[in-house]
């Protein structure tokens, strides 16, 4: 019987070095895909569970605007039916009692917990036990300070607790890894509430209170109920919401995640594109005669449709195998480079898995389309009788294309993402064209090295002309991200440090458990150094409903005169007013939400559910933009928000911060929550970056070699199609040599082609986006030469590569069957 | 020519009677070669006047049998043996074209025409019959019409050069 | 069996509309066997891919069997053909990457029908080809390459067997051998055969010659008729 698999495996394998190149870029598409979406969920899943980690079990949560209530002033709380567990918090400062340069470096900060044994706190625990009441420390702590479980820790002024247990940095505890990264960071414990009350002298006093409710109650309901409940006092309840899209820009990093996976399928889909359509065509005689012989267009596309499914399958599989651990390891790299700490973390597999499964096994259908629809449409006689099938290209530049490449172009250079992509199918478009130029530039170039091969290479190259150019154009897309995105990644951090230094509103931001008193002020006017300072409020944890119903959470900080404001840039404003207290939102949280300028935005602020007049969008480095601006005095009338708790010190010279610092922890050491000076801001913003340079350019070397594979595969296609020519060339005097020569100018070509287009292409797109408005300044003209050599090295060697193999099989070729060859 | 020795093969095979040998000629030669009875009479008589053939006397309906000698079959032996050569003046049209070109014959064009007609008469005439033999699994004479279709075959190119080379 | 009413097919080069069949009538009764000879150019090949219904014309009328071809779409006519038409073709047309039992059995395989074992064997038999089921094209010699197109043209047992030069390719021998074949076959199934050749030795083999010029019938003759020769010397010359 016939079995139609099997005919389909012979006919996709009967080529088996084309086979094996296009299974290859597809095995490397899905597995970059899959890497990528495996690194992106992942790194999202950590985030979300290090949120989750932060809210435990607890739906809400009760502060005070003074900073620390009495637990006693909560009593009516716990007399609510609906409220199944709760637990009490105090947040204090303390030191460790340790040896240090400076002081800052053996700070603590404690939590206490009025019960350990609750759900409403959830610990990553690595030794010991969470339960047992006692000093819970973080692994890097234990490792800095040489302890472990069981080991007592005194605390300056304060007393002596056995550690029970050690766990993982997380969301609720995490410490610093080195004493340097000490002078910023606190230490994080968790000790039992009434010692911590105790130690601190602040009996009976907690600084939240943590509770759930059961799962019957309405929690709009129970928000509303308590928040009326507590208005008018200090006290304020508010949701707890996972949102850790104040502290992270992730989307940016997700954004570059996507455009690889999207390029890696690209380029992986052309590719599949390639060999389809060139196997097609080079099989139009035999599918004219299976119609002749009764095959309906649908049979015929069933039968390269079985085909695809061959590649389609075997090449997600290993794709998926290989993108699996890819994907761990470039996990790995992503959360060292972002997050300072050791964190442990679960790897997602199975949603990637699936996502990459599919578009794997679909995307080499979906490149096959037009190929099929042509298999489909194959005309029998024609197709049986003709006598050269593969010289049909015509030496004329498709007019239609070139226009429709210049339209795109045009558009392309828009101001806009999306338009942006258009430049992109421009360039494949265009590509005949610019192959054009290049020959006329650089043939002269190929003919004095390779000689007469070189002058025959050009010859094929116009020959197979739209496959070459398509295959460069691969190449010229891959080299142009490649240093587009190593511009971005250095020019970034300066974007980001400029927009650091013109948002920032001065150099340190101070915040203290205790609201700055006019002595404090005069404290810190008097530090040698300080040149002004300015007490702001900054309202935490006001939550919000998105659009779409989801809730979210931003701080609102103060100004005290729009046009003075250095804080944040004016982006949008709107000249209408309105009854509603007006308020200024960074762009990134307007887009969250989902509103624009002159809507109408509801929070959940400490003085219950309140309107606001959304007057304007902001861009600002703080809190990565997800962030709103409210005029002091409002915030104070409208936000039952009375104290300063943060502090904004102006120094004369950058280099007196570490002394201001110094002098500042000297005298309020043990009530400074953070001091945040803006030079460890800008390392901070810029050094995640910086981590990922490397990571990033391996990722787009892989893209340069998957497009090298391509080349690999096109020269393939060209030689096989042209075994008679090259045959005959051998009988007639080439040598060996002289078709290798040939073949690879061919390959070289390519990829000169493909590096020059990239590199031109490359550079206008970093010019664009440095003027580009959309990308808010961030990017600045800079030509990435090193990448740039990169790129070009890589582009040639990847490219000379690809040729060699080729273009040994070409050299093989067997005279005497090349000439019998049909 | 050779309805002595055809008359020598019919009879190695067994004895039979004169109008059997003609019937048996015939079949053999798929009636393309039509023989009168006197034609094997008097060719018989030679035979037996030769020693080549004799007759051990008459079967029931008193018809005369005939049996080979052994000089008889030494006669078929040498016959079969013996190579035959071709002669170019042994085609009758190869002359009648000699003649025609020494006497200026003005009609030479159409005496071709008809002759290539004759040839593709004979030429589907042999297929057709090649045709029947096929159907009757008749070998032998497929060679032979093979073998005549080849003539043929070349004797029609060498016509169309003739038209050609005038 | 096949009526053909006023076919007339042109051919479009660039600009220019050459017509290759000017209007040809033809009966052609079942179990007939025909051979359709011509100067090349003369529209036989083209009439013959009309009559398998590879082609459309740009007028007339082809019947098979009182069912119109000409009207049908692309589909239905590849579905008749599955079904009823056996195509032997000068160049064989074998598909490189399956087996001579493959090969054989393709056009049942296309109409999703399974193929008799015994079928197929008795066809391997007949075509001489015991013992190449499993070789491929590429390993045979023309001959047998022809053969297993003949076999593959019969395998679903057609009632119209469209042969197109299917000797073109081979020495004498070897088309003697095929024209054994087809000379067998129609006497065993007698299914109608259409043959198109310039080779005058196939043409004994048909019941009637039709000579194609320019177009058009330009004589007829059957085997019966005194003037067989003389038609055929006319062309020839």
């Amino acid at each position: 019987m016939l079995n139609s698999l099997l005919v389909s495996w012979r006919n996709v394998t009967r080529h088996k070095k084309r086979f094996f190149f296009t299974l290859v870029a597809i095995v490397l598409g899905v597995a970059v895909m899959t890497s990528m979406f495996i690194a992106k969920d992942t790194f999202s899943n950590l985030m979300d569970e290090q949120e989750r980690l932060y809210a435990g079990d607890a739906d809400f949560w009760v502060q005070s605007n003074e900073g620390y209530f009495a637990e006693n002033e909560l009593e009516w709380l716990n007399k609510k039916e609906e409220v199944e567990e709760g637990a009490a918090l105090l947040v204090q400062k303390g030191f460790l009692e340790m040896e240090t340069e400076l002081p800052q470096q053996a700070s603590v900060r404690f939590t206490g917990v009025s019960d350990y044994n609750n759900d409403l706190i959830e610990l990553p625990v690595k030794e010991g036990d969470v339960a047992k009441e006692g000093l819970i420390i973080t692994e890097n702590a234990a490792i800095l300070l040489g302890k472990e479980v069981g080991d007592s820790v005194s605390f300056l002024n304060m007393g002596t607790l056995e550690i029970t247990a050690i766990v993982h940095e997380g969301a609720m505890l995490t410490s610093p890894k080195t004493l340097d990264a000490a002078l910023f960071r606190d230490f994080q414990v968790m000790v039992p509430l009434d010692t911590l009350q105790k130690w601190t002298d602040m009996e009976n006093q907690i600084s939240n209170f943590r509770f759930n409710v059961n799962q019957v109650t309405d929690e709009e309901e129970v928000l509303k109920t308590y928040q009326s409940e507590l208005a008018g006092s200090n006290l304020f309840v508010q949701p707890i919401v996972v949102d850790s899209q104040q502290h992270n820009d992730v989307e940016g990093v997700y954004y570059v995640f996507d455009l690889i996976a999207i390029l890696s399928i690209f380029i992986s889909a052309f590719i599949a594109f390639n060999m389809v359509h060139t196997s097609i065509i080079e099989r139009k005689r035999e599918i004219a005669i299976m119609k002749s012989l009764g095959y309906t267009s649908g049979n015929v596309i069933r039968l390269v449709v079985r085909e695809i499914g061959f590649l389609a399958v075997i090449g997600t599989i290993f794709g998926l195998g290989i993108g699996l651990m890819l994907g761990i390891y470039v996990q790995d790299i992503l959360i060292t480079a972002i997050t300072s700490q050791n964190i442990i973390y679960d790897v997602v597999i199975i949603e990637p898995l699936i996502i990459s499964g599919i578009v794997g096994i679909l995307f080499p259908f979906l490149a096959a389309i037009v190929p099929l629809y042509k298999a489909g449409k194959i005309p029998i006689l024609e197709a049986m009788f003709e006598k050269n099938t593969t010289y049909s290209s015509l030496n004329k530049l498709n007019i239609v294309r070139v226009l429709l490449g210049i339209i795109c172009t045009g558009i392309g250079l828009i101001d806009n993402v999306w338009a942006f992509l258009l430049l992109f199918v421009g360039l494949v478009l265009l590509f005949p064209l610019w192959m054009r130029v290049i020959q006329n530039i650089i043939g002269a170039i190929l003919t004095f090295f390779f000689g007469f091969s070189g002058k025959q290479a050009l010859r094929s190259i116009k020959q197979f002309e739209r496959r070459n150019a398509s295959t460069a154009a691969m190449l010229a897309i891959g080299v142009s991200l490649a240093l587009f995105m190593s511009a971005a990644l250095a020019s970034l951090p300066e974007g980001m440090e400029e927009e650091i230094r013109e948002t920032f509103g001065g150099d340190i931001i101070v915040e203290k458990e205790t609201p700055w008193t006019d002595s404090d002020l005069d404290v810190a006017k008097g530090i040698e150094g300080v040149s002004g300072v300015n007490p702001f409020i900054e309202v935490p944890n006001v939550t919000w409903n998105t659009k779409s119903g989801d809730l979210r959470e931003f701080s609102i900080m103060s100004f005290t005169d729009l046009n003075s404001a250095d804080t944040f840039e004016l982006v949008n404003e709107s000249k209408e007013n309105s009854e509603f207290p007006s308020l200024y939102v960074g762009e990134r949280a307007l887009m969250e939400w989902g509103g624009s300028v002159g809507d109408v935005l509801s929070l959940n602020t400490p003085a219950g559910e309140q309107r606001f007049y959304v007057k304007g969008s902001v861009q600002t480095s703080h809190y990565s933009n997800y962030v709103a601006f409210m005029e002091e005095s409002n915030i104070r009338s409208e936000l039952n928000w009375p104290h300063n708790f943060h502090l904004m010190i102006d120094v004369d010279d950058e280099d007196t911060i570490s002394n201001v610092l110094f002098v500042l922890w000297n005298s309020f050491g043990e009530t400074i929550i953070g001091a945040n000076p803006i030079t460890v801001n800008i390392e901070q913003s810029t050094s995640a970056l910086e981590g990922m340079d490397e990571l990033m350019q391996g990722l787009l070397l892989l893209i340069i070699a998957i497009s090298a594979i391509g080349i690999s595969n096109t020269l393939f296609m060209n030689t096989m199609e042209r075994v008679k020519e090259i045959g005959t060339m051998r009988a007639i005097g080439f040598t060996k040599r002289q078709v290798q020569f040939m073949i690879m100018a061919e390959g070289l070509f390519i990829g000169i082609a493909g590096v020059l287009v990239g590199t031109v292409y490359g550079i206008l797109v970093i010019y664009l986006n440095s003027i580009s408005a959309d990308a808010g300044g961030l990017l600045s003209f800079i030509i990435p030469w090193i990448s740039l050599l990169i790129a070009i090295a890589g582009g040639i060697l990847f490219t000379l590569l690809a040729s060699w193999l080729p273009s040994n099989s070409a050299s093989r070729i067997s005279i005497k069957e090349a000439i019998n060859y049909e | 020519m050779s309805v002595k020795h055809s008359l020598l093969a019919l009879l190695y095979e067994k004895p039979r009677h004169g109008y059997e040998l003609k019937t048996e000629f015939e079949e053999l030669v798929q009636g393309m070669w039509p023989l009168n009875a006197g034609q094997v009479y008097t060719t018989l008589d030679r035979l037996e006047r030769d020693l080549l053939v004799e007759s051990p006397g008459h079967d029931k309906k008193d018809r005369k049998l005939y049996t080979i000698t052994q000089v008889g079959k030494e006669e078929l032996w040498d016959w079969l043996e013996k190579p035959v050569g071709r002669s170019l003046f042994k085609d009758e049209f190869y002359f009648k074209f000699l003649c025609a070109s020494h006497v200026s014959f003005e009609n030479k064009l159409s005496m071709i025409r008809n002759q290539k007609e004759t040839m593709l008469k004979d030429i589907l005439h042999l297929t057709q019959l090649r045709k029947q033999m096929t159907l009757s699994d008749n070998k032998t004479m497929k060679m032979l019409i093979e073998g005549a279709l080849l003539h043929l075959e070349a004797d029609i190119k060498w016509l169309d050069m003739i038209v050609e080379s005038n | 069996m096949i009526n053909v009413v006023g076919l007339k097919k042109d051919y479009k080069t660039g600009k220019e509309v050459v017509p290759i069949l000017k209007g040809v009538d033809l009966t052609i009764e079942e179990g007939e066997f025909v051979c359709i000879i011509g100067p090349s150019g003369s529209g036989k090949t083209t009439l013959l891919h009309l009559l398998g219904g590879l082609d459309t014309p740009t007028s007339g009328i082809i019947s098979l069997n009182g069912s119109e071809l000409t009207s049908k779409k692309e589909k239905e006519r590849t579905l008749i053909r599955r079904k009823e038409i056996g195509l032997v073709f000068q160049n064989y047309q074998l598909l490189p990457t399956l087996t001579v039992y493959e090969n054989i059995i393709f056009p049942l395989h296309a109409d999703g029908r399974k193929a008799s074992h015994e079928d197929v064997q008795q066809l391997l038999e007949a075509v001489d080809l015991v013992g190449y089921e499993k070789r491929f094209p590429h390993e045979l010699s023309g001959g047998q390459q022809q053969r297993v197109a003949m076999a593959r043209a019969l395998i679903h047992k057609p009632k119209l067997l469209l042969a197109d030069e299917p000797t073109g390719n081979l020495d004498r021998q070897r088309s003697s051998d095929i024209l054994d074949l087809l000379a067998k076959f129609h006497h065993e199934q007698k299914q109608t055969i259409v043959m198109v050749t310039h080779d005058m030795f196939a043409a004994g083999y048909a019941d009637r010659i039709i000579l194609f010029k320019d177009g058009v019938i330009e004589a007829e003759v059957k085997r019966e008729d005194d003037d067989y020769a003389k038609f055929l010397a006319r062309f020839m010359a």
